[in-house]
């Protein structure tokens, strides 16, 4: 398992579902914080408690200490609102100290939410790490057609708000970059959802590689696609012509499906 | 008066006179910190004291008057003003006007804190000056520092004033005497064929070194922990405040009360013009 460095960004090239890996790898100060707050968790939620699981960019290898949030999954067994109020001081704190951001679960409504969470699902199926408790999400099951129409939408909305941006940046190119920049932060899930439904396996969460996978897959160019800043109006033509392939390609899916 | 170290050639004089000097107000400030400590009423988890106001907690992040308490535990009556300018930013009435410089200001919304209110009710038009806003806030706080001093000392957070001046004495016997030896060689400078100014240069020196190490507020230990904890615990919100990825009411009073309003993006610019002027 190597990590490879380029420029500020630490690009992971390790495999994934190594989320245990990586959150050993935090530095020690939020690995305090997160034991903190499991600590206090279990002390606060009065047995409620079933998991605390890390998910998110951490479990995947994402972690840049400057700006990444840490995605924690509590799973609750009522969820009752005494509760809830109770473990609201321990979440407060963990958010104000290292920026851990925590979603909470019911243990039941875990099976029957995966139709309208696919991606979040999919994404904790593959890269989780259990900090407290019985792992919640051992033989979790998500539909494909589901994930294909969830991966639709969010492409879909990313084409819109493309589209937004370059009319509300009115010709202004540095407004047009940033534009780009803010659509481009939102597709590599649902890109790499896309490919993962095509078939393609993608062994990295970066962006510029699930890019260049969809790009060969596709069939289109992506080389322009890393400079938002410097070629916007390069950059954002290019990312029209992907989002509208990559939705063509879902519907194509779907043709295939009925 | 001749005895150690007054007795001493001007050149030795002065480095004895350094370390002593150093020693003795480190001394009297671990001192006066113990005595006062000794007095301090020991936290009994058995007892439920009575409270007054909001409870200041480690575990629980102030919000609301705890906010403006937590101010004043850590930074005083100013750190309370620079709490209620926080509030004030993130309701988004006070504003930084990049044109004209300084503060652009709105009526508080609907909602906003009485505190807002009576910090508007102080400013008069739809300008002020950083240091006119800060000013006026730091008048709501006086309005204010009565409850607040009472609220602390309720959580056993602030020194009482009996305390306080315990703590004061004790360290102002030591200071006395380390001013004491540079002004009794001083005055006698002339017999030795000296300058006077040297051993009154080293002395006030020490004046100076006094004043920043009394300068901590009357947080008891308990006090200090939390402060200390409410820093700590609040790390990363600070640095997203500075960066204005957090722009959340709540988020820009917690951290403007606990680190300062120069963490709060608006009056950061502020103080930068104020700089930029200074400067020029």
């Amino acid at each position: 398992m190597t990590l490879a460095r380029d420029g500020e960004r630490e690009l992971c090239s390790a495999p994934v579902g190594d989320a245990g890996y990586f959150y050993r790898r935090l530095p020690r100060r939020i690995l305090g914080r997160v034991e903190d707050l499991v600590r206090d968790l279990e002390a606060a939620a009065d047995g409620d408690l079933v998991a605390i699981v890390l998910a998110g960019g951490v479990a995947r290898g994402e972690f840049r200490e400057e700006s990444s949030d840490i995605d924690v999954v509590v799973v609750l067994e009522t969820a009752k609102r005494e509760v809830l109020s109770k473990i609201g001081g321990p979440l407060a704190v963990a958010r104000a100290a290292a920026r851990i951001d925590v979603t909470l679960l019911q243990a039941a409504e875990i099976d029957r939410s995966s139709d309208v969470f696919p991606l979040l699902f999919e994404d904790l199926r593959a890269n989780r790490f259990v900090l407290w408790g019985k792992d919640p999400f051992v033989g979790l099951e998500v539909a494909r057609e589901h994930r294909r129409l969830r991966v639709e939408q969010e492409l879909r909305e990313a084409a819109l708000a493309l589209r937004r941006a370059a009319a509300e940046a009115r010709g202004d190119a540095k407004a047009l970059g940033a534009g780009v920049e803010r659509v481009l932060s939102r597709i590599r899930l649902p890109l790499r959802g896309l490919l993962d439904l095509l078939g393609v396996s993608c062994d990295s969460y970066a962006l510029e590689a699930v890019l260049s996978k969809a790009g060969k897959k596709l069939v289109v160019p992506t080389a322009r696609l890393g400079r938002p800043t410097s070629q916007p109006e390069e950059c954002w033509d290019e990312l029209a012509t992907l989002l509208a392939t990559a939705v063509a390609a879902v519907d194509t899916l779907d043709a295939n499906a009925a | 008066m001749s005895f150690f170290p007054l007795d001493l050639p001007l050149a030795e004089f002065v480095a004895v006179y350094l370390v002593l000097g150093t020693v003795l107000l480190l001394a009297g400030k671990g001192a006066a910190l113990g005595v006062t400590g000794l007095l301090e009423p020991k936290a009994d988890a058995s007892q439920d004291r009575r409270v007054d106001g909001p409870r200041l907690v480690e575990g629980e992040l102030p919000t609301d008057d705890g906010l403006v308490a937590a101010a004043y535990l850590r930074g005083g009556i100013q750190g309370a003003a620079d709490a209620i300018l926080a509030s004030a930013a993130g309701e988004a009435w006070m504003l930084k006007d990049d044109e004209a410089g300084g503060l652009e200001l709105f009526d508080p919304p609907v909602g906003a804190s009485l505190r807002s209110a009576k910090l508007r009710g102080r400013i008069s038009g739809p300008h002020a000056s950083f240091r006119d806003a800060r000013l006026a806030a730091l008048e709501v706080a006086k309005d204010e520092s009565f409850w607040i001093r009472r609220t602390l000392s309720s959580q056993n957070l602030l020194r009482s004033a009996g305390s306080w001046f315990l703590g004061a004495l004790i360290f102002g016997a030591f200071l006395a005497i380390v001013v004491g030896l540079g002004a009794v060689r001083a005055a006698n400078a002339d017999a030795n064929g000296e300058s006077p100014l040297v051993a009154l240069s080293v002395a006030c020196f020490f004046l100076f070194v006094a004043g920043a190490l009394s300068k901590t507020n009357r947080a008891t230990g308990a006090g200090e922990r939390y402060v200390s904890w409410l820093e700590s615990s609040t790390d990363a919100l600070r640095d997203d405040v500075a960066s204005a990825r957090a722009t959340d009411a709540g988020d820009l009073a917690l951290v403007g009360a606990v680190h300062g309003v120069a963490e709060i993006p608006v009056f950061r610019k502020c103080i930068d013009e104020l700089a930029a002027e200074a400067a020029a």
